[in-house]
């Protein structure tokens, strides 16, 4: 592990590569060959004029270099597919193990690392920056190959013909850099100006297209095309300005690649006429050395793609580089939940929480209340070990939660998330979860969350697939598949976002049910958004100012706490609001 | 309609003819080699001969150094007005598109299409339709002047070059049979990666990570084993081109060798062709890697023009003048899918002035009312009425001013606040827009950094959910227009957030308008006017709140039922 961490860049891919990076080197070898191959053909020529210049060109001998053109093409061509072929397997093979590098150490990683953002970027890398090595391990590296060794390899025997004429040809070479530094230069200016245009497109697009229906609603269409089109407008004038700056200097790139012909006629007719060199040289160099050149034409695009690959190498890089979660003891029998001097900061700087003590009896009942932005989704998090606290410390049945093993803890906290997650698989699936579980079981557990009625009912029943199914699932359905999920894993400790529930208020009364059969004979967390759930809790814990202020049972808590009282009041006016045209009443 | 958007235009159209130019004048270095090929075998070559035929090749390069530079100038230029042309074409193509059309999951694909995909169509119309005109007409003009010096050599050459049909043919063919199990699989192993990491703390609590989960793991493998297969079906199609090429030239060096030992050939000639015949293998080797390119452009062609194809809403201008608002849904059947009706046959009538309530299951259909209200779809049987006029009669555009909707997606311009209270009622005065912003409880204005002239950021992400929502409501109060949708969706905010969106909502019924609000809980409409109670797609039942208790049916179970949540 270690001594793979110092490598970088294409070393670290190899390294991913594994096995397979066998079939990148055979595929390099096999590009090397066929570049060695691609000079038969100018080879052939030379012979051929040699021969004709010396008058000793009869039909056997054209008939002899015509089949060593063919036997070399053969081979040329062969070795270049079995080289295509064997970068594009060791590339695909490649793509999949990195593919499953990541996921395995999505396992391992702490569940906090796992928030929306991160998720968001990890996609990201999975899809894009992986599908990035694609293209440079099938393309731009046999590519970069092909198109490096050729021109060297011509060289090196242009040079074994005639030293002098061989170094004339590279003069096109220095030409081409100076103008290529030039048009680097010149393109970076508007670096600035291209990420802004570029983000101002497509914030104007995703703008016009998102806000169709209210641009039509505000009969805005006409002002918000204009402003749609200037966008447009901007982006064309910038790549016509770009196009005008650095256009021309990519043409001439391209042509003076084949000025050689102008210094290689002059030199090697001079050297001809005056008995230096034989017409045989004189023609070769008059026909190849000025064009064996053109090959590396495409390398000036290649070296963007291959800054592109970097990139995706890095970024894999930093996610696997993320630390992980490992070691400790099995999981404690007592499931008391001590919180001790707890504090912590997600940046460092700012304390979320400031010295948070509680005490949770097994068995108990607790409702964690607060303002957004106060910190409950947070301290519930720390308990279920997502993040390390920054101070202070978590204890389960007396044992630190650090040093818990992290797989056992997170099999015996069951957390009910926010966003109810189905596989696509079945629902029978998706409620074992990998567990082997009896078809009576998990009915069992979906009748205690309420919903065996409402699967017994589809066609397929619980063989129905979530994938087919899903859109039509309600949010409440799909939450009580996610409840009987959790009563059939049977944790002893339970944590759940209350906000859960409001998905779909239509079926309150199944998915109270359907909690309340999962809360039975747990230790349980409750962050509560409807403050009706409190009064069924043994105790409620205040979090407000970045700590805990209160933890009393319902009644007790309204007479002491400010904070809790209001809320409890805001709570009741709410949902005593009756709509009516042309005032409204607000009722108790 | 759509050849237009993608035809190149005449300054385009110049550009590329002045690079296929250059391409032919770069055969002319040919004409020169011989010449000097001549004198050498003449024996008679001079240095002034040199020195003229380097002349010459200067000229040449001259030339073509100045035609490609303003060429290729000219054809990125064209390039971009392409472009530009499209996502314009696009754009207007755009507000056109009936505003069903408009989903989640569609949107990202319109979005796609005006900005990266019409950009891959630019990069390959300007690098490569030159590139191939050129290598084209060079190998033409190449085999031309070969079957003046030998007719085999020339058909030879000739014939490479239609090979190159069936050839693409094949490799088109090939592309279609293996990229739609290439991209199924692509499909599904991208969804797979993201069912992955959506539910990755999930399946990590249940234990069903990394290398336990094998349907992950073999979706990925098979999505490569599919790639690797779909390679290995094109792959090898070049590459018999590349043989078959190289043996034509093969083939010419014995027939010319052949030809100059009978004497019908000179050997300047025998090796001027010989030259050819290379060079035009090298360049056939570019033009097929350009047309597999070319091939590849028809892709993103064929996605922008698909939306080019989509429905448009009819251009309708009948008589559509309410006078009053009441609205009347009369045997209204709609589906989204064929087969799957949402609803059917509805029949109700909605009271001007007065406050209706839709309640029924989720699912139930009462989110598609609004739809067909708003004409965002038109019903597939039955008519819709507002104030006694058909809804058939007019466009969306007119049904959607005298509506308001408030629900809980807001969606807000990159804007400031207080333009865009502006958008939903130009003529506002500043006053007018503050006392609106008070109504609807937007008290967090205040502490805006710029106040009512703070940007609100894309799409408005600067603000909360419950922030948004009350801005919504007060553009519905200063647009006053006489029908207010509501969906009553604040189950998802905090209890403070929930408080101040209802108070808001309150304060914009005060106006006294035609109000359809669909609930989720019951509670809250209580006193309203009317409350229709959808269930599988069809009004079972409607009245009053006691009326409806009375009955005992439907919503009586479910007000029931709610009395036990807590």
């Amino acid at each position: 592990m270690n001594n793979k961490k110092e490598k970088k860049g294409f070393g670290l891919l190899m390294g991913w590569a594994g096995k397979n990076r066998y079939y990148i080197y055979a595929s390099v070898f096999l590009a090397l060959l066929s570049s060695l191959c691609s000079i038969v053909p100018y080879y052939v020529f030379y012979r051929l004029i040699d021969a004709a210049a010396s008058g000793s060109l009869d039909v056997s001998y054209g008939v002899h270099l015509a089949w060593i053109l063919i036997l070399f093409t053969a081979i040329r061509v062969t070795c270049n597919a079995f080289a295509s072929l064997s970068s594009h397997r060791g590339a695909y093979n490649t793509l999949y193990s990195v593919r499953c590098m990541v996921t395995e150490h999505m396992a391992k990683m702490p569940m906090g690392a796992l928030n929306e953002r991160s998720l968001g970027e990890i996609k990201c890398v999975m899809n894009e920056s992986v599908e990035k090595l694609e293209l440079f391990l099938a393309h731009n590296l046999p590519e970069l190959i092909l198109y490096l060794s050729g021109p060297i390899i011509m060289f090196f025997w242009l040079f074994t013909v005639h030293h002098g004429l061989a170094l004339l040809s590279i003069i096109p070479l220095v030409l081409v850099v100076i103008v290529m530094v030039i048009m680097f230069m010149r393109f970076f200016k508007f670096m600035d100006r291209i990420n802004t245009s570029a983000s101002d497109l497509s914030g104007t697009v995703s703008e016009y297209v998102n806000g169709m229906r209210l641009i039509k609603a505000y009969n805005m269409s006409v002002r918000s095309f204009r402003k749609y089109s200037d966008a447009i407008e901007g982006q064309f004038s910038m790549w016509s300005d770009i196009s005008k700056a650095t256009g021309p200097l990519y043409a001439s790139y391209v042509i003076l690649l084949e000025c050689g012909i102008l210094f290689l006629v002059p030199a090697g007719g001079w050297m001809f006429v005056h008995g230096h060199i034989t017409a045989g040289v004189l023609l070769l160099f008059a026909f190849i050395g000025t064009q064996y050149l053109t090959d590396i034409r495409p390398l000036q695009e290649l070296s963007n793609n291959l800054s592109f690959a970097l990139n995706g190498v890095n970024q894999v890089k930093e996610l696997i580089d993320t630390p992980v979660f490992e070691g400790g003891i099995s999981f404690p029998k007592e499931h008391n939940i001590s919180i001790e001097n707890v504090s912590f900061s997600y940046d460092g700087k700012n304390n979320v929480l400031e010295n948070v003590n509680l005490e949770i009896k097994e068995g108990e009942q607790v409702a964690f209340v607060g303002a957004s932005g106060e910190g409950k989704t947070t301290l519930i998090q720390l308990i279920a070990r997502f993040y390390d606290v920054s101070e202070g410390q978590i204890k389960i049945g007396g044992v630190n939660v650090k040093d818990i093993q992290y797989e056992e803890l997170l099999n015996n906290i069951s957390v009910i998330f926010q966003n109810a997650f189905l596989t696509r698989g079945t629902i029978f699936e998706n409620i074992a979860m990998g567990k082997e579980a009896a078809l009576e079981d998990v009915r069992k557990a979906a009748k205690a969350a309420q919903i065996d009625d409402f699967i017994m009912s589809l066609p397929d029943k619980y063989e129905t697939k979530v994938g087919n199914f899903g859109g039509r699932f309600s949010g409440g359905q799909k939450q009580r598949i996610c409840i009987a999920r959790a009563i059939l894993k049977n944790a002893p400790i339970l944590i759940l976002d209350e906000a859960t529930s409001a998905a779909d208020p239509e079926n309150q009364v199944e998915i109270d049910k359907a909690i309340a059969n999962l809360c039975k004979g747990k230790t349980v967390i409750i962050v509560a958004h409807r403050l009706g759930i409190t009064t069924l809790c043994n105790r409620v814990a205040v979090v407000e100012k970045n700590t805990v202020t209160d933890i009393l049972p319902h009644k007790e808590l309204i007479e002491k706490n400010d904070y809790f009282r209001t809320s409890w009041e805001n709570y009741i006016a709410a949902r005593n609001i009756r709509y009516i045209v042309k005032g409204g009443t607000t009722c108790e | 309609m759509n050849n237009k958007i993608f035809r190149t235009d005449r300054k385009l159209k110049i550009a590329i003819a002045g690079v296929v130019l250059e391409g032919l004048i770069s055969g002319c270095n040919f004409l020169v080699l011989f010449k000097v090929l001549e004198l050498i075998f003449g024996k008679s070559i001079s240095f002034d001969d040199i020195k003229r035929a380097t002349i010459y090749l200067a000229i040449i390069f001259g030339l073509r150094l100045v035609l490609y530079t303003v060429s290729y100038t000219q054809s990125q230029i064209g390039g971009a007005v392409v472009s530009k042309r499209i996502r314009v074409g696009l754009g207007d193509k755009l507000r056109r598109i009936v505003l069903g059309s408009f989903t989640k999951q569609r949107v990202g694909y319109y979005i796609n299409a005006a900005t990266s995909e019409v950009a891959d169509f630019e990069q390959i119309l300007t690098h490569k339709l030159a590139d191939i005109i050129k290598y084209w007409v060079l190998v033409l003009m190449l085999s031309c002047y070969s079957m003046y010096l030998n007719k085999y050599v020339g058909l030879i050459m000739f014939s490479s070059l239609i090979i190159l049909i069936p050839i693409m043919k094949l490799s088109i063919v090939q592309v279609k049979k293996y990229g739609t199990a290439k991209n199924l699989a692509r499909e599904e192993n991208v969804s797979a990666i993201t069912e992955y990491i959506t539910g990755s703390q999930t399946l990590r609590s249940y234990g069903l990570a990394g290398k336990k989960n094998t349907a992950l793991r073999s979706s990925m493998k098979l999505f490569s084993n599919i790639s690797y297969e779909y390679e290995r079906a094109i792959l090898p199609i070049g590459f018999v081109f590349m043989f078959l090429v190289y043996v034509g030239a093969a083939a010419s060096i014995s027939i010319s060798t052949n030809a100059m030992n009978i004497g019908r050939l000179s050997s300047p000639e025998l090796i001027i062709i010989t030259m050819l015949s290379l060079f035009s293998c090298k360049v056939e080797a570019s033009l097929y890697i350009s047309m597999v390119a070319y091939r590849n452009l028809l892709i993103s062609k064929g996605k922008i023009s698909g939306i080019f194809k989509e429905n448009e809403e009819k251009e309708i201008s009948g008589k559509y003048e309410p006078k009053t608002f009441d609205i009347c849904f009369k045997d209204v059947s709609f589906a989204y899918e064929e087969n799957e009706p949402v609803l059917n046959h509805v029949n109700f009538e909605i009271p001007a002035n007065k406050i209706t309530a839709i309640v029924g299951e989720s699912g139930s259909g009462k989110s598609t009312i609004f739809n067909l209200l708003s004409k965002y779809y038109e019903p597939d049987q039955g008519e819709i009425y507002i104030g006694g006029e058909k809804l058939s009669s007019t466009n969306s555009e007119r049904v959607l001013s005298d509506i308001s909707l408030v629900d809980q997606d807001v969606f807000l311009f990159n804007d400031t606040v207080k333009n865009n209270l502006l958008f939903a009622a130009p003529d506002s005065t500043d006053d007018e827009i503050i006392d609106a912003c008070k109504k609807a409880h937007c008290d967090f204005i205040d502490f805006m950094p710029n106040g009512i002239d703070t940007v609100v950021g894309e799409n408005g992400n600067k603000l909360s959910g419950g922030e948004r929502q009350r801005l919504s409501v007060a553009r519905a109060i200063l647009r006053k227009s006489n029908i207010v949708l509501l969906d009553e969706a604040t189950a998802s905010l905090d209890i403070e957030n929930e408080l101040l969106v209802k108070k808001a909502v309150l304060n914009l019924l005060q106006e006294g308008k035609t109000v359809v609000m669909i609930a989720h809980t019951l509670p809250i409409i209580q006193s309203a006017d009317k409350i229709l109670v959808l269930s599988d797609g069809t009004i079972v039942e409607n009245g009053t709140h006691e009326q409806l208790m009375e009955r005992k049916g439907k919503y009586a179970a479910m007000w029931n039922a709610s009395l036990q949540v807590k």
